[in-house]
C-alpha cells in the first residue's frame, strides 16, 4: 500500500482549469521539496485521483486548495492547511514549506470548521451546532486514537484467558506464564485507554501542548478511577487551557516561540491540568462509580432496560464517544468481576455489523454489489466486535439504519442480560468465546438481534428504493 | 481527440481591455460555430460571471477565462497571443498577454473534453512549457507544445 507524507484536495466552482492547475502546483512543489504528495481533484468531471482514508490515514498533513467543498471532514483529526485555490496556485512552494514545517500556519480543525461553514454562508447562524460538531470532532480524535490500544490491549488480554480466566494469576491452579506475560501486555495497552483519549482531545484542540496536558490528565483520571468522564474532562480542560494560554501569551516578542512551544505552554498546561484533575477526581470518581452503578443496577433489576440501555448506546455511533462510554463502563465492571454487564455491552457492539450483513444478504436486490460486498466483509469486522465495521452503512442513510442498528443491538444485549451470559474478555467478539459462559446463549443472542435488525434494515432499504423508483415515473 | 476539441490561435491581438478581449472569444465562437449564433450576450455573461467568481489571471502573463453553457455546442480553445498587455487581476498582479479562452458545453459534462481542458490548464503550471508558448510566433508551434503536454494529437 502506497504511503504519502502529504495528501491534498483541490477545488473550484467551474472545476475545468483551476483544480487542476493548483494540483500541478503542488505536485510540483512537492517534487521540489522532495516529499510524495498525493492530490485529490474535485473538478467538472468529478472526484479523481481520489484519496482513500488509508491514505488520509497515513498522511503527515493535509492540504486543501479548493474554493469549494471537498468533504474535508474525511480530514477530521489530520493537521490541516486550508486555502483558496488560487493561492494553491500562486503559493504552492510556501505551502509545501509550512506543510512540512509542521506548526507554521496549521489550523486547528475547529478553524477548519467555522471557516469552511463560513464560506457556505449556509450555517453562520447556527452557533451551537457548530460548536457542537467541533465538541464531537474532538471528541472523534480522541476515540480513534484510542481504539487501536482498546483492540490490541483487549485482543491480548482475551488470548490469555484461553488458559483459564485465572491463568495469569499465580495464585491459580490454572496459571501459566505465557497467559500471565499476555495478560500483563494486554492490561497495559488497555490502561493507556483514558490517557490516550484524553491527550488526543486535547491535541485536535491545541496540538501539541494540548496533548501533554491531556495525556498527563487522562492519566491522573486513569489512576483516580475518575475514568471516561474524567478522560473527557481533562482532554478538553487542557485542550481549551493551551488556547486560552496561547492568546494570553500573544504579545510576547516572537523570538521567544520556541520557548512558547517547549517550555511555558507545556509546562503551565500540565501544572494546572494536573492539578486540577487531582483535585477533581474525587467527585468526578463519585460521580462516574454512580453513573456506573446506575448502568450496572439495571443488570438484576431489569435487564430488559438495561438492554435497551446499553444497546441503543453502542449503536447509536458505533465506536464514537457515545458506544465508548457504554464500553469503558463494560471494562471498569469487568475489573471488578462483573462479567455479566460486558457480555451485554460486547453483544451490542458486535451485532451492528452483523445487522448490515444480513439486511444486504435478505435485500440483495436493493443494495449495491459494493453494499454487499462490504455487507459480508463485516462478518469478520463484527465477529470480533469491531463495531466501526457499520459506519459506512450508517453515514450513507442515518436516519433508517441508526434506528435498526439500535433495536437489533438492544435485543441482542436485552436476550444476553436474561441469558445470564458471562463475557470475562475485554475484546475480541467471537474469538474468546472459549472463556464465555453461556456461549452459545450469547451467539444465540446476538444472532437473534443481528437478524432482527437486518430485516428492518433490509426493509427500510426495500421502501426508500421502490419510493425513489415510482417518485421518477 | 483532437476534433473534439476546436482550437484557434491569434496572433498579434489588440483587445484593450479584458472585456474587450472576452468579447472577441465569444465572437469566435460564433464564427466557429461552437456557440449558438443567439446565445451572444449569454456566453458573455457567463465569462463574466465565472471572472467575478474569482479571477481567471493567473502568474507571468497568462489567463484562462472559461464559460459553461448549454448554448455551447462544441468545446473549443481560443489562444489570443496579444501585442499589448492588458489588465487581469491576476494573481501575481501582472498584466496578461496571453489568453486561453475555454468553451464547455454544459451536455458533455464528465467527457473526455474536459480532460483536455483540465489537462491545458495544467500545462500552463509547467515552466517548460511556459518557455515554449512564450516563444511561440506560429499556430504550428503552440499546437506542438499542447500536443508535447496533452493528449491531444
Amino acid at each position: 500500500m502506497s504511503e504519502y507524507k502529504i495528501v491534498g484536495a483541490t477545488g473550484c466552482p467551474t472545476g475545468i482549469a483551476h483544480t487542476y492547475m493548483a494540483q500541478e502546483a503542488l505536485e510540483q512543489a512537492a517534487e521540489t521539496a522532495g516529499v510524495s504528495i498525493k492530490v485529490e481533484t474535485h473538478g467538472q468531471i468529478g472526484v479523481e485521483n481520489q484519496l482513500s482514508a488509508e491514505e488520509i490515514k497515513n498522511a503527515d498533513v493535509v492540504i486543501i486548495a479548493s474554493d469549494k467543498d471537498v468533504q474535508s471532514e474525511r480530514f477530521t483529526g489530520k493537521r490541516v492547511i486550508d486555502v483558496s485555490v488560487g493561492k494553491g496556485i500562486r503559493d504552492a512552494d510556501k505551502l509545501i514549506e509550512q506543510a512540512l514545517a509542521g506548526d507554521g500556519k496549521v489550523l486547528r480543525s475547529s478553524d477548519i470548521d467555522e471557516e469552511t461553514e463560513n464560506e457556505s454562508e449556509s450555517y453562520t447562524d447556527e452557533e451551537s451546532s457548530n460548536f457542537g460538531r467541533t465538541v464531537y470532532k474532538h471528541l472523534m480524535n480522541g476515540v480513534s486514537h484510542m481504539l487501536p490500544f482498546v483492540v490490541s490491549g483487549g485482543v491480548l488480554t482475551a488470548l490469555s484467558f484461553l488458559w483459564g480466566i485465572h491463568s495469569a494469576d499465580p495464585a491459580s491452579a490454572d496459571y501459566n506464564q505465557v497467559a500471565a506475560i499476555l495478560n500483563t501486555v494486554g492490561g497495559v495497552s488497555m490502561g493507556l485507554m483514558v490517557p490516550v483519549f484524553a491527550g488526543f482531545i486535547g491535541d485536535s484542540i491545541s496540538q501539541r501542548p494540548g496533548l501533554v496536558a491531556g495525556f498527563v490528565g487522562g492519566m491522573i483520571a486513569h489512576t483516580t478511577e475518575a475514568g471516561f468522564l474524567g478522560g473527557i474532562l481533562a482532554g478538553f480542560l487542557g485542550g481549551y487551557l493551551i488556547l486560552f494560554l496561547q492568546k494570553l501569551l500573544k504579545g510576547m516578542p516572537k523570538s521567544l516561540d520556541g520557548l512558547k512551544a517547549i517550555f511555558i505552554l507545556p509546562v503551565i498546561g500540565v501544572l494546572i491540568t494536573g492539578v486540577t484533575m487531582a483535585l477533581l477526581a474525587g467527585p468526578v470518581e463519585t460521580i462516574n462509580i454512580a453513573m456506573m452503578n446506575f448502568l450496572s443496577g439495571f443488570q438484576g433489576s431489569n435487564p430488559i432496560v438495561l438492554g435497551i440501555i446499553v444497546g441503543i448506546m453502542s449503536a447509536a455511533d458505533m465506536g464514537g464517544p457515545i458506544n465508548k462510554a457504554a464500553y469503558v463502563t463494560g471494562t471498569v465492571l469487568l475489573g471488578q468481576g462483573n462479567y455479566y454487564f460486558m457480555a451485554g455491552v460486547s453483544a451490542a457492539c458486535i451485532a451492528p455489523p452483523l445487522i448490515t450483513t444480513f439486511a444486504t444478504q435478505f435485500y440483495k436486490k436493493y443494495y449495491s454489489k459494493e453494499d454487499i460486498n462490504s455487507g459480508l466483509v463485516n462478518i469478520i469486522l463484527g465477529s470480533t466486535h469491531i463495531t466501526e465495521g457499520a459506519i459506512p452503512f450508517a453515514a450513507k442513510d442515518p436516519i433508517r439504519v441508526l434506528p435498526s442498528l439500535m433495536l437489533g443491538s438492544s435485543i441482542a444485549a436485552t436476550l444476553t442480560y436474561m441469558f445470564g451470559v458471562q463475557v470475562p474478555a475485554p475484546h475480541g467478539g467471537f474469538l474468546v468465546l472459549p472463556v464465555v459462559t453461556g456461549a452459545i446463549q450469547w451467539v444465540l443472542a446476538i444472532l437473534i438481534g443481528s437478524v432482527i435488525g437486518g430485516l428492518v434494515m433490509g426493509y427500510l432499504q426495500k421502501r426508500t428504493v421502490e419510493s425513489q423508483a415510482s417518485g421518477t415515473n | 481527440m483532437s476534433e473534439e476539441v476546436k482550437i484557434k490561435t491569434e496572433f498579434n491581438v489588440t483587445a484593450g481591455s479584458k472585456e474587450n478581449l472576452i468579447q472577441k472569444i465569444v465572437d469566435k465562437g460564433i464564427e466557429i460555430s461552437a456557440i449558438q449564433s443567439d446565445s451572444k450576450d449569454e456566453i458573455y455573461q457567463a465569462f463574466l460571471k465565472r471572472e467575478e467568481q474569482g479571477t481567471t489571471g493567473l502568474v507571468d502573463g497568462y489567463a484562462i477565462p472559461h464559460a459553461e453553457s448549454t448554448a455551447i455546442n462544441h468545446p473549443a480553445l481560443l489562444i489570443y497571443k496579444l501585442k499589448e498587455s492588458i489588465e487581469w487581476e491576476s494573481m501575481d498582479g501582472k498584466p496578461v498577454n496571453f489568453v486561453f479562452g475555454i468553451l464547455v458545453p454544459t451536455k458533455q459534462k464528465g467527457t473526455a473534453h474536459l480532460k483536455i481542458l483540465s489537462e491545458i490548464a495544467k500545462m500552463l503550471m509547467k515552466k517548460d512549457a511556459k518557455d515554449q508558448l512564450a516563444s511561440a510566433d506560429s499556430e504550428e508551434s503552440i499546437m506542438r507544445t499542447i500536443k508535447n503536454y496533452t493528449s491531444i494529437d
